[in-house]
């Protein structure tokens, strides 16, 4: 697993992968963990800008807020300011993605692919190509 | 199609030249000035492309019943584009019978089990060979295709879209536009008795696909 603080920009793969993770394990226990609140911190407003805008965030959110605070943590979401800025994947993320066939399929595109596609379709048609 | 493993050995300079003799047509011995011209005329083809896939999706979010962000951020997905493409297609072309439907599964089978056996050719795919195998229309579930698409409201079961979307999108990606494009009014979909998820499309994302894809052609021909 990638780490957050090793080098700069941001790791999407890394921060949802492991917030995921986090949830998988984590998400029964700590809210009946002694000294821990039930909900963190609120959010900055460059947070909730980055969280409204990436459903998987806000999905963290409604389920399990601590969980969102490491994927943000992951991301490095700017504390404030524009928080439209590009979201790019490192060769960290590549190697993360490569090793995990599910996200890797979430960035499948193959435009060889959708070409077969068509010509399989002309050809069940019986129409020639002109 | 074939593969482009002659590009893809090539780098550097050599990628430029191949490039030169590709674009190459015959009798051609361009002058500075008709190089200029004939690179101006790709530049605009390029930029029309371009504006296809904006105008496409400008009017897909204009013609969607919701206004819901979630819906539109998954309308605004180029996977969209491809569904569009592939219903326009299938449109156009009329696949709209038994007999056709079944020779383009038919097709697709041996499309995706020629895949299966080239290894090079499923890893550029992304696909695995269970994947591929899933995607296979056997038996039962060829004669569900063929008597779903030949009711009077043709309907084509959402497993079955994404069998035939195998190549271009995951099924999870496929399920996602489907969702996004009921409320969106461009499908809808229904539980049939026997568990299928039976989607039937009114045609507004066929419409809206032909109409940028005229444009675009209209645009190209007039410069």
């Amino acid at each position: 697993m990638p780490s957050a603080g090793n080098r700069p920009g941001r790791r999407i793969a890394g921060a949802v992968v492991a917030a995921m993770l986090l949830a998988a394990l984590a998400a029964p226990a700590e809210a009946g963990l002694m000294g821990v609140p039930a909900t963190p911190p609120p959010l900055s407003s460059a947070e909730l800008s980055l969280v409204a805008a990436n459903p998987l965030l806000a999905q963290l959110q409604a389920d399990n807020p601590w969980v969102l605070r490491a994927a943000l943590a992951g991301l490095e979401a700017p504390a404030s300011g524009d928080a439209k800025g590009s979201l790019t994947l490192g060769p960290d993320d590549l190697a993360l993605i490569g090793a995990n066939p599910a996200f890797a399929d979430m960035y499948r595109a193959s435009p060889e692919a959708a070409a077969d596609l068509l010509a399989l379709i002309r050809t069940a048609s019986g129409k020639g190509r002109k | 199609m074939e593969p482009p493993t002659a590009l893809a050995t090539l780098h550097g300079r050599k990628v430029h030249a191949f490039c030169r003799e590709v674009t190459r047509q015959p009798g051609d011995d361009l002058s500075k000035a008709d190089e200029t011209a004939a690179l101006q005329a790709d530049l605009s083809f390029m930029e029309t492309l371009r504006a296809m896939k904006a105008r496409f999706q400008l009017l897909v979010v204009g013609a969607s019943a919701t206004d819901d962000s979630g819906v539109l951020l998954a309308l605004r997905q180029e996977s969209l584009f491809q569904l569009a493409e592939f219903l326009f297609a299938l449109q156009s072309y009329g696949i709209d019978s038994s007999g056709k439907i079944e020779t383009l599964a038919s097709l697709h089978n041996d499309h995706l089990l020629s895949i299966r056996d080239d290894r090079e050719r499923m890893r550029r795919f992304g696909l695995s060979i269970d994947r591929l195998e899933s995607a296979l229309f056997t038996g039962d579930n060829l004669r569900k295709l063929v008597a779903n698409f030949t009711m009077p409201t043709a309907a084509i079961d959402q497993s079955d879209l994404a069998r035939f979307l195998v190549t271009v999108m995951s099924s999870e990606t496929c399920r996602k536009l489907v969702l996004a494009s009921e409320k969106a009014g461009f499908v809808s979909r229904a539980r049939s008795p026997f568990g299928a998820v039976l989607v039937h499309t009114n045609g507004t994302l066929e419409e809206i696909y032909g109409t940028v894809l005229r444009e675009a052609r209209h645009a190209v021909s007039r410069k």
